[in-house]
């Protein structure tokens, strides 16, 4: 999430964004600190339950964010080489082990990671579990882990009840599992570090965090229902992750007012970065780190904006959580996290919502591998009305990144399948007003 | 005598890659893909277990649902569904074995809400986890109860903990014999009687036809091993992805090698998840598929380092080879740890790139391997 990549703008103007990007590294720095004074740093992945380790005040850095920071200083390609010199793969997972890549290399971006005490991730796939475990060998962290459970039948519109419901929803022999381990890795991380787990201050983190969430899918909303869209993906991602990363402090509960704020006075005034606005994409993966200005072309060329991507849809729907015990509520959260954004139904039916919720006129898909189930994330928004373009790519890995191509591909989608979707979709919203 | 027994293991062995019958020794047939499905709990249900393979070359009916990235036999397993080769059975349990069945059942499972097929059994699923902590047992407990349940609805019957022993003991009878052909076939110190590619089909057949039937067959093949010629050729420990086809070992072979064991559920680790005399069986069921004798997906490379290296050294091999398949993830994670292991028993080596599922040609693998067979037998001879 670099300003500058490739020699291109991300497009991001947002003072949120660039205040959350400033804030970053000024955390990072802090961290640092506190890790060359003694304390243990945490490594986690982005859907693992960073909210104990919050209320156990252990930092942490999570590992996509690290990833996104190094494929952004254009550091994967030399990176799988490393991994590949020690052995081990570098032709899968890659956006989720060039984290530990970085650690092999002598100049890392930002100074480097500093040393790594505990890895806590959830296990989805068969390589996961082995990266991690590649942390504890490589680098003496203790892998934490949390299991991936698969429920036999699923309700396909979890959004409509998983706030309050989702003991029901999810099941619970998970609900029970997750809530298990959590309690197991409290204890270990008291034991190893002498804290001491404040169940008060754990309460206030689940409130921030439905707090944040909150004012993340009012903003969602916003951007919803208003053409032109006062921002795009490229304002978006910074705005709501870097938060996210921060999720369950107060600076993360008020960057995520601010963000709404600047966005809603924006739609007040009718400002766009695109005040032509003629058709609404959607960006349907991981964000593209190594070439965050490819998605501002398609503004310029054709008022093709980039309005949704899952980062903000999912902070939006996914997170927030009701319940009275609060570390049962955190397993309701996280125990079928992977569900809502890498197997169908759940993920599927979820992009189809939000697409048409967003008033999307065309979505690119882009995915390397059939993680997500990309024929059933493609039939259903189809199925929805909204045209579908599946690019390859991977935000891990610039190697194989053809910017040319990609860019006319996209660009022959738009002219021949997006364009008169987005006509009649202008011309219906025109009659209704 | 012998030959005839190795002959119709060979044929049984080959029935996997056809349509599963409706009944075996006549019982109805449960199809299931994944080694972490009990078949004890099939076989005290009434039901006879007929585990189903992909088949190369069968991919086309499960090309429009998986993009790159889905293990092949998965997608070969889901175009040999969608094109009925279960029909017949009585339905279909997965387990939580690899990421590439989980997927298979994700697939099923969304293809049946979207547009139900005719052709495709009743499934189950088996979520069976395998971190080694109480937490996931406890679940796998409650997981193995709701299994049990679910087959005993399709039964009409209920299973009783007495139904599951005596299924345990049958297929504990079966795990014996497929340990009996690794010690007496493939290691014992006067040299290999079975090639890799003919254990392979002995220790296949037992997934696709009854213990009553197979449990025979092996009692006579292992009664007149005396008859069956000594192999050649460099010693070879198979370990990596598993391999539900024959084709890695014939091209291993092909070079001069004989492969004397393995440690894959196709092969001879499948003879290593014994249930035993347990007071507490559903237990001990659980524990067999979740922590016995560890695959590759599911567990920790150095788990799997040590076994690796304690069974190629139990099998006296000269050399280990690490075959990987392209997007079964997990095994390519263990080599770096693997080797380790196996220098400490002195046991060198050898990875070879990821393959793709059921290719007719392994071009790159055959020059890698060769090489290495070459320069291990010179080692030997020095």
């Amino acid at each position: 999430m670099s300003e500058f990549t490739r020699g291109r703008r991300t497009g991001a103007s947002l003072p949120s964004a660039k205040a959350a990007t400033t804030y970053q590294r000024q955390w990072f720095a802090r961290l640092k600190e506190r890790a060359a004074a003694g304390d243990p740093v945490a490594l986690v992945n982005a859907d693992a339950p960073q909210e104990i380790l919050r209320a156990l005040d252990i930092p942490y850095v999570v590992n996509q964010w690290w990833a996104s920071v190094c494929a952004a200083k254009q550091r994967s390609g030399p990176y799988l080489r490393l991994l590949a010199e020690r052995g081990y793969p570098a032709d899968q997972e890659q956006y989720n082990s060039l984290a530990l890549a970085s650690t092999f290399d002598d100049d890392p971006p930002w100074g480097g990671l500093p040393p790594i005490s505990f890895v806590l991730a959830e296990m989805t796939g068969d390589a996961l579990r082995k990266v991690f475990e590649a942390w504890q060998r490589e680098r003496g962290a203790t892998f934490l882990g949390f299991e991936r459970t698969v429920p036999r039948e699923v309700d396909p519109h979890w959004w409509d009840r998983i706030e309050d419901d989702w003991e029901a929803l999810v099941g619970k022999p998970r609900i029970d599992l997750m809530t298990a381990e959590l309690t197991g890795v409290i204890r270990h991380l008291e034991v190893a570090t002498g804290r001491t787990f404040d169940e008060e201050r754990f309460r206030t983190v689940m409130e921030l965090v439905n707090e944040q969430q909150l004012y993340n899918r009012a903003t969602r909303d916003l951007i919803a229902r208003t053409s032109p869209a006062p921002i795009t993906i490229a304002d978006s991602i910074p705005s709501v992750m870097i938060p996210q990363w921060h999720r369950g402090t107060e600076w993360a509960r008020d960057a995520a007012r601010t963000f709404y704020e600047e966005v809603r006075e924006r739609a007040d005034n009718g400002e766009s970065p695109c005040p032509d606005e003629q058709i609404r994409l959607m960006w349907v993966g991981t964000g593209l780190w190594f070439d965050m200005g490819f998605y501002s072309w398609f503004q310029e060329t054709y008022g093709a904006m980039f309005v949704w991507s899952m980062y903000l849809g999912l902070a939006a729907d996914g997170y927030i959580r009701h319940g009275e015990d609060p570390l049962r509520t955190l397993a309701g959260r996280f125990a079928a996290f992977p569900d809502m954004i890498n197997a169908p139904p759940w993920a599927s039916e979820w992009y189809a919502k939000e697409a048409v919720h967003n008033r999307i006129d065309g979505a690119v898909h882009m995915a390397t591998t059939d993680r997500r189930g990309n024929y059933f994330v493609n039939r259903a928004i189809e199925a929805a009305g909204v045209p579908v373009l599946q690019i390859v790519g991977d935000s891990g890995d610039a190697r194989s990144w053809d910017q040319e191509a990609v860019q006319a591909q996209v660009a022959e989608f738009i002219e021949k399948r997006v364009a008169p979707v987005a006509a009649r979709r202008r011309a219906r919203e025109e009659r209704r007003r | 005598m012998n030959l005839d027994a190795l002959g119709q293991l060979a044929a049984l062995y080959e029935t996997r890659t056809g349509p599963v019958p409706a009944a075996l020794d006549d019982r109805p047939t449960v199809a299931y893909v994944g080694a972490d499905v009990p078949t004890e709990v099939l076989s005290a249900a009434g039901f006879a277990p007929f585990r189903f393979p992909g088949r190369s070359g069968a991919y086309e009916s499960a090309a429009r649902y998986c993009g790159p990235g889905i293990d092949g036999a998965a997608v070969s397993q889901l175009a040999r569904l969608l094109d009925g080769d279960a029909a017949a059975s009585a339905g279909l349990a997965l387990s939580a074995d690899c990421e590439g069945t989980v997927r298979l059942f994700l697939y099923l499972r969304e293809i049946q809400r979207l547009e139900r097929r005719p052709g495709i059994p009743r499934l189950s699923y088996f979520d069976l986890l395998h971190l080694p902590q109480r937490t996931s047992a406890v679940y796998n407990r409650s997981r193995l109860d709701a299994f049990i349940a679910e087959m005993s609805e399709w039964a009409h019957r209920p299973i009783t903990d007495a139904d599951l022993r005596e299924a345990a003991a049958e297929h504990d009878r079966v795990r014996a014999l497929i340990r009996a052909v690794g010690s007496e076939l493939r290691t014992a110190p006067d040299g290999p009687r079975l090639t890799g590619v003919q254990a392979l089909a002995v220790i296949g057949a037992a997934f696709v036809s009854s213990p009553r039937v197979w449990c025979a067959l092996a009692e006579q093949l292992l009664a007149d091993a005396g008859d069956l010629p000594r192999r050649p050729g460099i010693r070879v420990f198979l370990t990596g992805c598993g391999h539900d086809n024959p084709s890695a070992y014939q091209l291993i072979e092909s070079l001069g090698a004989v492969i004397v064991g393995e440690d894959h559920d196709w092969g001879a680790l499948a003879g290593e998840r014994d249930i035993g005399p347990s007071q507490h069986l559903r237990s001990a069921l659980v524990r067999s598929r979740a922590l016995a004798a560890p695959a590759s997906a599911g567990h920790a490379a150095a788990l799997r380092a040590e076994q690796t290296a304690r069974m190629a050294a139990a099998c006296g091999a000269d050399l280990v080879v690490a075959w990987t398949r392209q997007y079964d993830d997990a095994p390519a994670w263990d080599v770096p740890v693997q080797r380790e292991s196996l220098e400490r028993v002195g046991i060198p080596l050898v990875a070879v790139p990821a393959q793709p599922y059921g290719a007719a040609r392994h071009d790159d693998a055959a020059d890698l391997l060769m090489s290495a067979l070459h320069e291990r037998t010179a080692e030997m001879s020095r």
